[in-house]
């Protein structure tokens, strides 16, 4: 099932029972809803604010019955796990979200590009994941130049900066961009 | 003109359609499935996506090896994977066979790692091993990956039971044991009508089992 056949059921589902969620979402299924075409999974990352108890509840009674009717989805579809990540952001991000969903119910936005494009990079360099992201974000030379300070600045290892340089240098070269 | 039989595919799914065929085996993709896809073909076709660039889809497949390889014919991944050359995607595959080396069928395929490691990352492999070890599901096999590459998200994979009720193929393997015989009678089962010669083709196998399978199945017809 796609990321946005998903919200728009839970949309529904939501507005059947008065309940209403604006949050930010970030991860693949924020890139699958901006268009990004990737391989994700079907789960919503919502970095801020923390769900809602009564949101908690209602996406695992969704979830209870789309298994029932032969959509296999996860409790914690939608979930807090990248909240964290809220800290490490670039300066002022709120202020260059951008809309993902809406719906009645729903109202999703998410980073700016050159955020994600932060934060994917930082990944990529952090733990080798998200490659395949990066690509299909397709950052120009510009873009890259703009994130590599952000991302060297993230990590106080003395050898992370050469790090991200080289790894940089290697995903600017499957791009075609000199660098 | 004489049977031969087919080892693979002429080509492997690839992008969306690939993502149909994750999907069809049990992968929770946020996508549509394709029916009961062949188990064996999408699997090599992710891992060759997976160990170039779609490292999600790797880890996955690695989730999806640890919950369900025991249906996995064997001897049809084994043959397979002697027409590959890529270096990366076959130690991953010889990593994979020593991971479960208490899997007897792949223990010729686990001989394969003669103590010569590979990097699953082409750059980036050493800091990412000195910043967060080795990913501990692959120490002491041939493949080097740095802990946090591959994610491990086994929710994300159907269980035995769920994968039975949407892959038929899987189903006869259960009932069967994974084997070309239990393919080849899910097969029946979905086009009955198939000749002996395509239905060896469809599921890799060889024409006498194909021949058999059709002449069994006459037995419960009659």
């Amino acid at each position: 099932m796609e990321i946005h056949d998903l919200l728009t059921k839970f949309d529904f589902f939501l507005h059947e029972r008065h309940l209403r969620f604006e949050a930010v979402a970030i991860g693949g299924a924020a890139l699958n809803l901006l268009g990004v075409v990737s391989r994700y999974t079907r789960d919503c990352d919502i970095l801020d604010p923390a769900i809602p108890e009564s949101i908690a509840l209602a996406s695992i009674q969704f979830a209870t019955e789309m298994r029932a009717q032969g959509n296999a989805i996860r409790d914690d579809w939608l979930n807090n796990g990248p909240a964290t990540l809220a800290k490490d952001l670039p300066v002022a991000w709120k202020n260059r979200l951008v809309p993902a969903f809406r719906g009645k119910s729903i109202v999703l936005m998410t980073l700016g590009r050159s955020d994600f494009i932060k934060t994917k990079l930082f990944a990529f360099c952090d733990r080798g994941t998200d490659r395949s992201d990066c690509l299909f974000l397709n950052p120009s030379s510009a873009e890259l130049d703009d994130a590599m300070e952000w991302v060297e600045n993230q990590d106080a290892n003395p050898q992370w900066p050469e790090h991200v340089r080289h790894s940089f240098a290697d995903l600017a070269k499957e791009l075609g961009h000199e660098l | 003109m004489s049977f031969k039989r087919i080892i693979a595919p002429t080509t492997y799914s690839e992008g969306e359609e690939l993502t149909k065929d994750l999907g069809g085996i049990g992968i929770l993709l946020a996508s549509s499935r394709n029916e009961n896809p062949n188990i064996e073909d999408t699997l090599l076709a992710g891992t060759r996506e997976g160990v170039h660039s779609d490292l999600r889809t790797l880890g996955l497949i690695v989730d999806w090896l640890d919950i369900h390889l025991p249906f996995v014919n064997a001897d049809r991944l084994q043959r397979a994977l002697k027409l590959e050359k890529d270096e990366r995607l076959l130690a991953f595959w010889i990593a994979i066979a020593r991971r479960h080396r208490s899997d007897r069928r792949f223990a010729a395929l686990s001989r394969k790692f003669r103590g010569n490691r590979v990097h699953l990352l082409l750059a980036q492999s050493n800091f990412l091993i000195d910043r967060h070890g080795e990913d501990p599901r692959f120490e002491n096999t041939c493949l080097i990956v740095p802990n946090k590459t591959l994610r491990c998200r086994p929710a994300d994979i159907l269980d035995p039971k769920q994968l039975t009720n949407i892959h038929l193929t899987y189903r006869y393997r259960v009932i069967m044991g994974p084997s070309y015989r239990a393919d080849m009678w899910a097969q029946l089962e979905m086009t009955p009508d198939i000749s002996a010669a395509e239905l060896a083709r469809k599921c890799y196998g060889s024409f006498a089992t194909a021949w058999k399978v059709i002449e069994d199945r006459k037995l419960l017809a009659a």
